[in-house]
């Protein structure tokens, strides 16, 4: 499907987030600046970010904050100004994955090698936690009381923020490196490297079963505001392969709409109310889907 | 430990001192190599390299990998499995994966994957030289070996010949930032008829007791 919008961004892209609402697309590029647009490309802002090696932003659900993480720091900024409001030293190796609880008060961050960490959004540190097996993804649950991790072991672990301890593991055929709470917190949504998204109850652990399968590995997902809808893209890592799709779930009917964006490696999902918006970027090129 | 002699020489020198004595048929030529049988030689363990994010669990045991009519390189590779002793583990499982020619992985099936049977100690399999794809620099098959008694491994093997080293493995293995050792990257033997090489890769797997 063509896109509803394609524009060029100053640089090329390492990483992508969607606004919440759906208006904004936050943009890391190589040049090492935060571009922030609106979705149809006209630049809102733009700033000094950091490292050009930065591969992992998300932004906070209350849509105040925008982190970064690039090289070995994390960064947070203002999202309505741009302004970078605070940096810190956070991992040994290049930070590989973000997680955000709802209003950024608590951050979680790992370079995929060393055990995850938590910090307070000031940037104090909290602790370490995690299976510390080469971490694909993590989530932080909205109010930041639990941690989601899925590991190249294939297994999914869920942890308490206060405590660190484990609380669930659970294995699956292929690694869960796309994980994302639902609004209340008490649904987790997995998108695995083959394909497949499953629901998990986020407080007991229990697999709710299988949604729907990608031809490609999970790449992004997300839950509407109002927990009612939830959107995962396919990641097509190589030009050879099958190509991506967002697909949309209505959670009451399990009702699938899929919409084909192509080749597509780096993507974000998020929804403008119930409409979900998919952006994905390749080079300089940040193409929106808003099906 | 080092002995300064070789085996051949020592029987030589012995038997020259009349410190030993061969009985015909047998020459000192033959029974060099077996003066050693069931002493064990220490090795060194192999080096671990990431599992990655494709290891898919329920691999079947198998020992040719790529379906019939794939394309490709025709590749084998077998090698022996020991551990840090020298002990040779005929109880140990072996477990790989790898790309297509074409550098995508068989997520949904289990193309390219497998646990090759061993035969004693050795295990072999048979597939088609994995491709390059984005994201990693070279071409890989990924390995996971575990026996009782031991510590699992989990590693990589990678091929000389592999254009990214430019023919020079030892000075540029380091252009894929995830090889950290040289001895991961092993020698290709190209053998078969011209019409239809194929490449041919030796890989001892060495696991640490524990």
């Amino acid at each position: 499907m063509t896109p509803t919008h394609s524009f060029e961004a100053e640089e090329k892209v390492s990483a992508l987030a969607i606004a919440p609402g759906g208006s904004e697309i936050a943009a890391l590029l190589k040049n090492g600046k935060l571009q922030i647009s609106s979705t149809a490309g006209k630049l809102l802002r733009s700033t000094a970010a950091g490292e050009a090696k930065a591969y992992a932003i998300a932004c906070t659900a209350d849509g105040r904050r925008i982190v970064a993480g690039c090289g070995k720091s994390l960064h947070v900024f203002d999202r309505s100004t741009g302004e970078r409001l605070r940096s810190w030293t956070a991992q040994r190796g290049d930070i590989a994955a973000i997680a955000c609880s709802r209003d950024g008060s608590l951050l979680a961050s790992t370079d995929g090698y060393e055990a995850v960490k938590l910090w307070k959004g000031d940037g104090s540190p909290i602790r370490t936690l995690g299976s510390g097996i080469e971490v694909l993804g993590i989530a932080l649950s909205p109010s930041g009381d639990r941690v989601a991790e899925g590991a190249s072991d294939t297994k999914l672990r869920l942890f308490a923020s206060a405590s660190g301890a484990l609380q669930h593991s659970l294995e699956f055929p292929m690694a869960c490196p796309v994980l994302a709470f639902s609004p209340d917190g008490r649904m987790l949504a997995a998108g695995s490297v083959d394909g497949s998204l499953s629901l998990l109850d986020a407080v007991s652990g229990e697999a709710k079963g299988i949604l729907g399968r990608h031809a490609v590995p999970a790449g992004a997902a997300a839950f509407s505001a109002d927990g009612r809808r939830l959107a995962c893209t396919g990641a097509s890592i190589n030009p050879w392969g099958a190509e991506a799709e967002l697909k949309v779930w209505d959670l009451a009917t399990k009702r699938e709409a899929a919409t084909p964006i192509g080749v597509s490696f780096l993507n974000a999902v998020g929804f403008a109310g119930a409409h979900p918006i998919v952006a994905s970027a390749r080079d300089k090129t940040i193409s929106v889907w808003e099906p | 430990m080092a002995f300064h002699l070789s085996r051949r020489d020592l029987l030589e020198k012995c038997a020259a001192a009349g410190l030993l004595l061969v009985a015909p048929p047998l020459t000192i030529a033959e029974i060099a190599p077996r003066l050693e049988d069931g002493v064990l030689t220490p090795r060194r363990p192999t080096p671990p390299n990431d599992l990655g994010p494709f290891f898919k669990r329920g691999a079947p045991r198998a020992g040719k990998l790529a379906p019939e009519g794939a394309p490709g390189l025709p590749l084998s590779v077998s090698g022996q499995v020991f551990d840090t002793r020298g002990e040779r583990l005929s109880d140990a499982v072996v477990e790989v994966w790898h790309a297509s020619h074409s550098g995508v992985y068989d997520n949904q099936g289990f193309n390219y994957r497998g646990r090759p049977p061993l035969d004693g100690n050795r295990y072999g399999f048979e597939s088609v030289m994995p491709g390059h794809y984005p994201d990693r620099v070279c071409q890989h098959v990924h390995y996971m070996a575990s026996a009782p008694g031991h510590k699992p491994l989990i590693t990589q093997l990678y091929f000389a010949t592999d254009p990214v080293f430019e023919g020079d493995p030892d000075k540029n293995f380091g252009k894929d930032p995830l090889v950290h050792s040289r001895e991961l990257v092993r020698p290709v033997l190209i053998s078969g008829d011209p019409g239809s090489p194929r490449a041919i890769v030796s890989f001892d797997l060495v696991l640490e007791r524990g």
